[in-house]
């Protein structure tokens, strides 16, 4: 293997190997915009085609009239400029009124859901990220031994998370009727999904059961990169495993982990299927992406505008987990 | 001690069945639902075992024209989105992490929003624009669309393992007189193997699972994806619970052979040795 060789004949010339160092740094500097061009280009060239104008599209209309009855009772065929009025009716519960003046939204009406959708969705994604992380780890921890089955066990936890979330909700349908496979196992008789704390109990399990697998599976790739030989030092130095995971595992698994725990909350954050086939929405479970879709039926732009503030929402969340995990992924491999 | 150590497989290997129990037995479920008369799925008293067993409802969905269909589109739609994320990510993360630019940040936290707006607001857009270019009804228009939504989590993975490579390594390669792109496929890509493999899994999922935006772009049955296909068994008119979940059972043999194929390269030391 030269590549095994080479730095150290680098590091015996060490003055010319400097030297070399600094022209070829150089010559990439030079050439740095061209590659960034050549690298870049199709990632930038697909997120602005396929991902920018939708969004760009859907802020837009988030300041335009909904068609519909004006407040003089006259039709609207709406898509007129609207100022901020879908945003303070989201945000401030302000329904137009009689005459032109506003008014806070009557109850039942879909602005009025707007800030428990938010603490709803906000509630399942503490919970059920965090309940994947704990449960993930432990299985990433264990797939890393080897043991007789690992493989099986490894295909295993991978189904639920294959199945599409359509079909596994219409399962968990069957599973969480009255008349069901969950009572009849467990010898009860409970509305899982007609009370509120079932209800969400139910889309927990679910969610934990089909996705645990996605953050086990990162985890486990991460723990590739660790050598066997930090684990013997440490062992040689005296640390117990309860510290050989705090302060060696953790930190160097931080970067997969990372990436894991801010893809699955910026998931949940959006989670939209799940609660939609199992209870509609009902009994506290609608979240923020429901509302959504709820609102599409009556009213295009003034969905845009709830998306657009749901996206706010997400994203002062996804920044302050970066910020959370030390800005490591970001500010890595620049050292 | 060592009576300890001799011990650990065979616990570790209990505790590997439990585990195994836990996440397949609801598809234990889905196998005796499948198995039953549609009628018998939900009746009451509910039964654990099927009243009257249903052996042919595999064949008849196997058989099925229709479900053939949105099984090859399924297959389509992944394969090609998975390899178009591929091709885009891989350079795109390297960049990322072998370079301080300005905006790097602000590249990866862009590549991110992506994942923050609610796909079921963003297709009104989308098949706005498809509809102007006269691409909604074709497989291009959902493989590219899986393939964008896809690029972030592929980035931001590949990045992170690109990162971890010591740079010596690949300095050692340059020095030997291989370029860019000799160094990228032959010293990078073969030390990301990991990563690379995570990547796979994953967009070819998320691909294979994708609901909304194949619900909206595809209109025409025949090229329908099966996430969507296969919610006409159960509808307001009829029932089929059995053929539902037959379909749902055969949905996922793709996603295990993939997976059974490329998993024992998820683990193994990989880096160990290439750089002393």
């Amino acid at each position: 293997m030269s590549i095994t060789s080479e730095p150290i004949a680098e590091n015996a010339a060490d003055t010319s190997g400097k030297r070399r160092r600094r022209k070829r740094d150089k010559t990439i500097h030079t050439g740095e915009s061209r590659l960034a061009f050549l690298l870049l280009a199709p990632t930038l060239i697909m997120l602005t085609v396929i991902v920018g104008y939708p969004i760009i599209k859907a802020i837009y209309q988030s300041f335009l009239t909904d068609p519909g009855l004006d407040s003089s009772g006259f039709f609207n065929e709406g898509n007129s400029w609207n100022g901020l009025a879908n945003y303070k009716h989201w945000l401030l519960q302000q329904c137009p009124g009689a005459g032109g003046v506003t008014e806070s939204c009557p109850t039942g009406n879909l602005g009025a859901q707007f800030w428990s959708s938010v603490g709803i969705t906000i509630g399942f994604t503490v919970v059920t990220v965090l309940l994947e992380t704990i449960i993930g780890m432990c299985f990433a921890l264990m797939m890393h031994r080897a043991f007789k089955g690992r493989a099986l066990v490894r295909v295993a936890i991978l189904i639920p998370w294959a199945i599409p979330t359509a079909v596994i909700a219409k399962l968990w349908i069957v599973i969480f009727d009255p008349q069901g496979v969950l009572n009849n196992v467990l010898g009860t008789d409970f509305a899982w999904t007609s009370e509120s704390g079932p209800a969400r109990a139910a889309i927990v399990i679910a969610d934990v059961w089909k996705t645990t697998p996605f953050i086990a599976l990162l985890i486990l790739a991460g723990l590739q990169g660790i050598s066997n030989e930090i684990y013997e030092s440490a062992k040689v130095d005296g640390a117990n495993a309860w510290q050989r995971f705090w302060r060696i595992t953790l930190p160097l698994v931080k970067p997969a982990l990372a990436v894991a725990v801010i893809f699955r909350s910026l998931d949940v954050l959006r989670m939209y299927d799940l609660p939609w086939i199992l209870t509609q929405g009902a009994n506290g479970t609608t979240t923020m992406s429901i509302l959504v879709v709820r609102q599409l039926n009556s009213g295009l732009n003034s969905a845009s505008a709830l998306s657009t503030i749901t996206f706010i929402i997400i994203f002062a969340i996804a920044l302050g987990l970066v910020r959370l995990f030390n800005a490591n992924i970001v500010e890595r491999g620049t050292r | 001690m060592t009576l300890q150590r001799r011990l650990r497989p065979y616990y570790l290997s209990l505790i590997g069945l439990v585990i195994t129990v836990v996440f397949v037995s609801p598809y234990a479920v889905m196998l005796l639902d499948a198995l039953r008369p549609s009628g018998d799925v939900l009746a009451s008293p509910p039964s654990f075992l099927p009243r009257e067993w249903q052996w042919n409802t595999f064949g008849t969905v196997l058989s099925d024209s229709r479900f053939l269909n949105w099984l090859k589109t399924s297959v389509i739609v992944a394969v090609s989105s998975t390899v178009i994320v591929l091709l885009a990510a891989i350079p795109a993360a390297y960049f990322t992490a072998r370079f301080r630019f300005p905006g790097r940040t602000a590249f990866l936290l862009v590549v991110l929003i992506t994942q923050m707006f609610s796909p079921t607001s963003l297709v009104v857009g989308l098949y706005r624009e498809f509809f102007d270019l006269t691409m909604v009804n074709t497989y291009a228009s959902i493989i590219i669309t899986n393939a964008a939504f896809n690029l972030a989590f592929a980035i931001w993975i590949l990045q992170g393992f690109f990162s971890s490579i010591p740079k010596d390594v690949e300095e050692a390669a340059h020095l030997d007189g291989c370029g860019r792109v000799r160094t990228l496929w032959h010293v990078m890509l073969p030390l990301t193997l990991p990563g690379l493999v995570t990547t796979v899994i994953f967009t070819f999922i998320a691909a294979w699972n994708e609901y909304v935006v194949a619900l909206t772009l595809m209109q025409d049955d025949a090229r329908k994806p099966l996430t969507v296909g296969i919610n006409s068994y159960v509808t307001g008119y009829q029932q089929h619970w059995d053929e539902l979940f037959a379909a749902s059972l055969i949905a996922v043999v793709p996603v295990v052979i993939l997976f059974a194929m490329i998993e024992k390269h998820l683990v193994g030391g990989l880096t160990a040795g290439s750089v002393k």
